[in-house]
């Protein structure tokens, strides 16, 4: 799966480090100072890094947890993100990781414990209080988790810290660690859909949305809180059908009663990273669609949006209610 | 010369011994009228022969780049010798590190294809090198081929194969012609597999074909924001409808008219993602 291992000096004795170098015997490891000087470089192009990303194994040392976007949330007042690793296993032509980042390597910073003191000291500042810390925005939370050992070492943390709520945002069925643990009551293990027919188009390398959908409903067995992301919706010329065939199955296989929460979002981009991204994929029909551009951002046209909203928003209050729906707009 | 949508491959060596295998296998032909570099060419491939060290590798990347109609996202492999202590005379070598030894640059080519020989480390020195002090590849132009080429295309499609040449049994100063050109020779395989991996990923990234816009511009006049929506609607046209051709385009005075038809088209297309050729 991988054979290139770039190691930051510094952490080159780290037991993480150690675990990983075991796991790829074969793979050339390739020592860096910063991983920066292999990830940032601008003449990198992302899609042709996806034929065989690297991971980069790495230390932070700032910004380990940072404030959510602005309408980025599921019901808590403070909401913070962290990413222990960028870039993601699967190759969804609609992320915006592709915008973001020039490279397509992963990169893993392996000092943990940093991340949850920070964690632990921001849950301090509102006793009593839910903060909610989501951890799958630049990357898949468990999709590397053979690898990264994450939910491994975060579960037992979250456990003891109540009041801090950990979303693990995925696409993958990498679930056997969680079954493999005792669910916590404070941890949602969100889970991202789309339609068969969009996922075939757009969604590489990911598992099949069946799939993922047998895995939610294993953990919800197992008592595991379940979130459900249906975002981003994109549109195609039958969208209604396919978007209403998904809620329906979704809803069919998982208990919506026992179902944490819901969020739902458009298609949308800031306007440098659809630059960068239709630059990439210049074939892509997703780009070529009804776009319109405003604020700085590019989605549908306001009068699609409001129809294709309106549509999903109706549809998934008939499974579940308006107090657990929340859209998301950032 | 083939077209800007069609791969293309730069060849750069520095001395002819390490060139003759490849002009040879590819039946190269010299370019008349080129004296600051040996430039060499046969459909869809140059060789270019820079001399050693790193201005002349800089040099004639930026000429063989101009001469060649300043491809986009062409495939710069470097092809040559280089040292090591210990690694036998003739092994090949891919680069994924290169150090310039003088400035401390370092790059981290993506090796993105399933590499036909080991890769290793290199440093770019500006005198041979004897002591071989450090566990990597030396050599006189890697630094400056990635430094250079990256300009013009991006990292994965700029490579360096080496081959060894000298080392602590066999130093630099015994090196001659002939067995250099005979290790180039018995690298061929991998030259040619790595090559070929190259330009099918340089496949991926050069621009396609697209539709002319000046069947348009010659007809109806457009200002310069017009011309760029009317090409960017053309693309769209050309990707939702999988390169079917326009319907029959109405009586129109001005350009201006002339987009609001062709938005309206595209507009109307349905958008079906399950056939994207992505």
């Amino acid at each position: 799966m991988i054979d290139t291992l770039y190691v930051e000096e510094a952490v080159r004795g780290h037991p993480r480090v150690a675990d990983i170098l075991r796991r790829f015997p074969e793979a050339r490891v390739v020592g860096c100072e910063r991983y920066g000087e292999v990830f940032n470089p601008k003449a990198q192009n992302f899609g042709l890094q996806k034929h065989r990303p690297a991971l980069i194994v790495a230390e932070k040392f700032k910004n380990f947890i940072l404030p959510a976007p602005a309408g980025y949330g599921i019901g808590a007042r403070r909401n913070y993100y962290f990413s222990h690793l960028l870039n993601c296993l699967y190759d969804c032509r609609y992320c915006f990781l592709q915008g973001m980042y020039q490279s397509a390597h992963y990169v893993l910073f392996v000092n943990y414990e940093d991340f949850q003191s920070e964690i632990r000291r921001i849950a301090k500042e509102t006793p009593g209080e839910a903060t909610h810390f989501f951890s799958g925005y630049d990357c898949d939370s468990l999709a590397l988790e053979p690898v990264s050992g994450f939910a491994a070492s975060f579960l037992p943390f979250f456990r003891d810290l109540p009041d801090a709520w950990v979303e693990l945002r995925t696409k993958s069925t990498q679930v056997r660690t969680l079954l493999d643990t005792e669910p916590l009551s404070n941890c949602v293990v969100a889970f991202s859909f789309t339609p068969k027919e969009i996922a075939a188009a757009l969604e590489h390398k990911t598992p099949d949305p069946h799939k993922r959908l047998r895995a939610a409903r294993r953990l919800q067995q197992h008592g595991w809180p379940i979130g459900l992301r249906f975002d981003p919706i994109v549109y195609q010329d039958d969208w209604r059908t396919i978007y209403r065939s998904m809620f329906a199955e979704v809803f069919a296989t998982l208990d919506p009663e026992r179902v944490h929460s819901v969020s739902l979002g458009l298609f949308r981009l800031p306007e440098a990273f659809f630059r960068r991204m239709s630059g990439l994929y210049p074939e892509e029909k997703l780009f070529a669609g009804p776009l319109a551009s405003r604020n700085g951002m590019v989605s549908y046209g306001p009068e699609l949006e409001r129809e294709v909203w309106g549509f999903c928003e109706r549809e998934i209050l008939r499974y579940v209610p308006a107090e657990r729906f929340f859209a998301c707009q950032a | 010369m083939p077209p800007q949508s069609e791969t293309f491959v730069h060849f750069i060596v520095a001395l002819p011994a390490e060139a003759k295998p490849l002009i040879a296998h590819y039946r190269l032909k010299r370019r008349v009228g080129e004296d600051a570099f040996a430039v060499f060419e046969k459909e869809g491939i140059s060789l270019t022969v820079s001399g050693i060290g790193k201005v002349a590798t800089a040099a004639a990347i930026g000429y063989t780049h101009v001469l060649f109609g300043k491809r986009k996202n062409a495939v710069w492999l470097n092809v040559g010798v280089a040292g090591h202590r210990e690694h036998p005379l003739g092994s090949v070598w891919i680069a994924h590190k290169i150090t310039d030894a003088e400035t401390g640059r370092r790059w981290y080519p993506s090796i993105c294809f399933r590499a036909h020989c080991p890769s290793a480390e290199i440093r770019t020195v500006s005198q041979p090198e004897t002591e071989y002090a450090r566990e990597c590849l030396y050599d006189m132009e890697a630094a400056s081929v990635v430094e250079t080429a990256t300009r013009f295309s991006s990292g994965e499609l700029v490579h360096c194969l080496k081959v060894i040449s000298d080392n602590r049994q066999s130093v630099v100063w015994d090196i001659d012609p002939a067995r250099v050109t005979t290790w180039v020779e018995n690298a061929i395989d991998v030259l040619l597999y790595t090559k070929q991996a190259l330009r099918h990923l340089a496949g991926e990234v050069i621009p396609k074909r697209q539709p002319n816009p000046e069947i348009w511009t010659s007809r109806w006049h457009f200002t310069v924001q017009e011309r760029l929506q009317l090409e960017r609607l053309l693309h769209r046209w050309r990707v939702l409808n999988d390169d079917l051709p326009l319907p029959e385009v109405p009586k129109a005075e001005r350009g201006r008219d002339i987009l609001i038809w062709l938005k309206d088209a595209v507009e109307r297309l349905p958008v079906r993602l399950a056939s994207s050729h992505s």
